[in-house]
């Protein structure tokens, strides 16, 4: 008995042991996805202004340009597949480590609401970095299960997945991809690879009924940028014009919006019927922007901030 | 209760697929006994042959019915022209092939005059005993039956070796197996966009990923079966080490292959018969064994090939007896030609077969363009972990062919936790969760 007690304790010990090294793989990018994730969940940064949202807020704004235009120094944290309650958890998590920034531009998209509230999408990547409170906190109420990814790496180590092991292994070796190069101060370009003529594609209309939780989301972004004195930036960066048209209800969503940034003093920017959006050379996507289109966009969209920026 | 386990394992895939286990095992039950009971051969051979039609009938029926009338209906419209509906595959009962040959076997050995079980519930666990009911090894009733009759208590060293040779299987099934499988697998599928030598190198990937496959399958059920005090016949000697095919066949699949040659070899007459009659038989079996992995023209061929080279090596054997191949010419010789064959075995059809032969026979190979399309299929990643997997699989085997670490016996106590404790975690860091079927089920 004694035998087989030492050795569920030397396995147990182990995972522990193999997982952690897989973690500081993970931890030790300098460039790409998870230097991306170690700057938001890990390190002190001092930002004085922070994008926050979904890959359309990823790969939107690039802080270059706005920099550039706006004399700011920003950071971009909007994560793929993020819903509304997710960019809140990560900009809480954010929070944890850095310098309050000024201004914080929360770009909105009526496509994410229609998804799941629940929804973490590429979990996995998140497991790392449970030791931040509030991440642990925010993810754990999304979903219960991550007690188990935290404490158990026998329940987690299986998520991990070969993509998750080969980008720890490429951490230690300090192997960088195309993909990795291509990430500027978290603004993340659409690869080329993936782009599709989004004229060619077919539309199914549908009605994006925003949930009771998109709207407790908002208020608590809302309620962190009054109590740290951010000054708060609404946004709706634009996507193809066909992509915009198939959304029945989308003046509405947009009127909603904007009664709730004018209640509150927010500046609310809309460009979901801007000039952009009819250009399918700007577009990978019908929901993303390409880099041409990224720059064009974050020059214009920084030119309109300038005047409301605190510095 | 064992019984009733290995009924509920069984039936957890289809609930159906219980009632044919449950008509096969009466049959074979109830056909022994008359067997067992007749007064003159006429009646024995009668009673035999209801055995014999029923378990053949029954693969015949599910596995074999659309390949024959689907090759019928093909000659007849090549010679004929006209056009006919071709048939649907049925769904095959999983483990089919296994279980029928174990009761037909346990029949055949009653007919050569084996004591026949009269307990019914005791020969029907033999037929269903849950660990190797779906992909072997097929038991010989002499070796299992007493070991389910007295049920020895395991002791705690036979458990923990149980359980280090179930996660040595599981190991190989979900981490070798299945990681070589991202790669073959979408090859395999789109195999006119590969060069012959990449076709070839996902051939030799096919070895090892087929051969971890079942041979993991074999451990697991020869681990869990362990647990309860049972052990099962030893299936696979490291054939993968072997310097001639004859060599590989004493090694590979040993208790289908023991069971081709006991039920089906020697009947034929074995070796006394006449010398060309007796490579006939040879090359009979090898045919049959093909088919009996799969209803498809791909896995006759494979089997005619393991055949032909199988006779060619015994008649080389024959004109040259004192020739010695070295060890590891014999076995980059044997490694290449099963590469090649099991090509056969994993081609979709027949005409991707044929695609893939005259691209690897066309000579216009290049390595690091290989590597390129390897690279492309899933990453550099998956290529990287197969490469030291193969390693690490060669590593273990040859040491416990050549007991190299032999003299470090004494280190025993603590090396083998070590060591499977350590591929018990490799199982959850690089193993597949997302429930891969493990190839030989389906056979």
């Amino acid at each position: 008995m004694r035998k087989i007690i030492l050795y569920i304790v030397f396995i147990i010990s182990l995972a522990y042991l193999v997982r952690e090294i897989l973690y500081i793989g993970l931890r030790s990018h300098k460039e790409g996805e998870f230097d991306k994730l170690n700057t938001i969940f890990e390190k002190h940064n001092e930002y004085n202004t922070l994008i926050i949202g979904s890959s359309r807020a990823e790969s939107h704004f690039n802080p270059e340009v706005i920099d550039s235009i706006d004399q700011v120094n920003s950071y971009n944290i909007g994560l793929e597949g993020n819903t509304l309650p997710m960019a809140l958890a990560v900009f809480e998590a954010y929070l944890v480590n850095s310098k309050t920034p000024k201004n914080v531009i929360l770009n909105l998209d009526y496509y994410g609401v229609k998804e799941n509230m629940d929804i973490i999408n590429n979990f996995p990547k998140y497991f790392a970095y449970l030791d931040n409170p509030k991440l642990y906190e925010k993810l754990k109420e999304r979903d219960p299960d991550f007690l188990f990814y935290k404490w158990l790496p026998f329940y987690s180590l299986p998520y991990m997945q070969k993509k998750y092991l080969s980008i720890s292994f490429r951490g230690f070796f300090k192997v960088t991809t195309p993909f990795d190069q291509s990430f500027i101060k978290g603004f993340v370009p659409i690869p080329k690879e993936t782009a599709v003529d989004p004229d060619t594609l077919t539309y199914t209309p549908y009605q994006s009924l925003p949930k009771r939780l998109i709207y407790e989301s908002l208020d608590s972004i809302i309620h962190i940028a009054r109590s740290r004195q951010i000054k708060l930036f609404f946004v709706i960066s634009p996507m193809f014009h066909k992509q915009v048209e198939s959304t029945q209800n989308r003046e509405a969503f947009v009127s909603t919006l904007k009664r709730i940034a004018q209640d509150k003093q927010i500046p609310f920017f809309d460009y979901s019927l801007d000039e952009i959006t009819m250009k399918k050379e700007l577009f990978c996507k019908p929901k993303h922007l390409n880099k041409k289109g990224a720059d064009l966009f974050s020059y214009t969209f920084a030119k309109d901030l300038r005047q409301y920026l605190s510095k | 209760m064992l019984l009733l386990a290995s009924y509920f394992f069984y039936m957890c895939w289809n609930p159906w697929f219980g009632i044919l286990l449950l008509a096969t095992t009466l049959i074979d039950f109830y056909t022994a006994l008359q067997i067992a009971g007749a007064t003159n051969t006429a009646s024995k051979k009668r009673w035999l042959c209801v055995s014999l039609i029923s378990n053949i009938g029954c693969l015949m029926a599910f596995k074999y019915a659309a390949f024959f009338y689907n090759t019928s209906v093909f000659a007849i419209q090549l010679f004929s022209g006209s056009s006919m509906d071709t048939m649907a595959n049925l769904i095959i009962p999983i483990g089919l092939s296994f279980y029928t040959f174990q009761s037909l076997g346990y029949t055949i050995d009653v007919y050569r005059g084996l004591k026949p079980e009269t307990n019914p519930a005791r020969f029907a666990l033999f037929v269903s005993f849950f660990p190797q009911l779906v992909a072997g090894p097929v038991e010989r009733y002499e070796h299992l039956m007493p070991q389910l009759t007295e049920r020895k208590k395991p002791d705690i060293d036979s458990i923990i070796k149980g359980i280090r040779i179930a996660t040595w299987g599981f190991f190989k099934k979900m981490v070798i197996a299945d990681t070589l499988a991202t790669i073959v697998n979408p090859v395999f599928s789109h195999v006119q966009l590969y060069s012959g030598l990449t076709l070839f190198i996902c051939g030799f990937f096919f070895v090892i990923q087929v051969y971890c496959d079942f041979s993991g399958y074999s451990d697991i059920a020869t681990g869990v079966a362990r647990l309860f005090g049972i052990e099962l016949i030893l299936n696979w000697r490291r054939p993968l080490l072997s310097r001639s095919l004859i060599e590989f066949w004493k090694r590979n699949h040993i208790s289908i292959t023991s069971w081709f040659r006991n039920y089906l070899y020697i009947p034929l007459g074995g070796n006394k018969v006449p010398y060309r009659r007796w490579l006939l038989n040879i090359f009979l079996v090898f045919l049959i064994s093909g088919l009996w992995h799969g209803a498809n023209w791909t896995f006759v061929i494979w089997g005619s090939m393991h055949g032909l080279v199988y006779i060619v090596e015994l008649i080389f054997k024959k004109q040259f007896p004192n020739l010695k191949v070295p060890g590891f010419i014999g076995w980059i010789y044997l490694i290449t030609f099963h590469s090649l064959s099991l090509i056969a075995f994993r081609a979709n059809n027949v005409q991707d077969l044929f695609m893939i032969y005259s691209k690897l026979f066309s000579f216009h190979q290049n390595l690091s363009n290989s590597l390129y399309e390897l690279k492309k299929v899933n990453d550099l990643f998956p290529l990287l972990l197969s490469i030291i997997l193969i390693g690490f699989l060669f590593l273990k085997e040859l040491n416990e062919e050549h007991g190299w670490l032999n003299r470090f016996r004494s280190f025993d106590p603590i090396l083998k936790p070590v060591f499977y404790s350590f591929v018990f975690v490799l199982i959850f860091v690089f193993g597949n969760f997302n429930a891969n079927e493990f190839i030989y089920f389906h056979f």
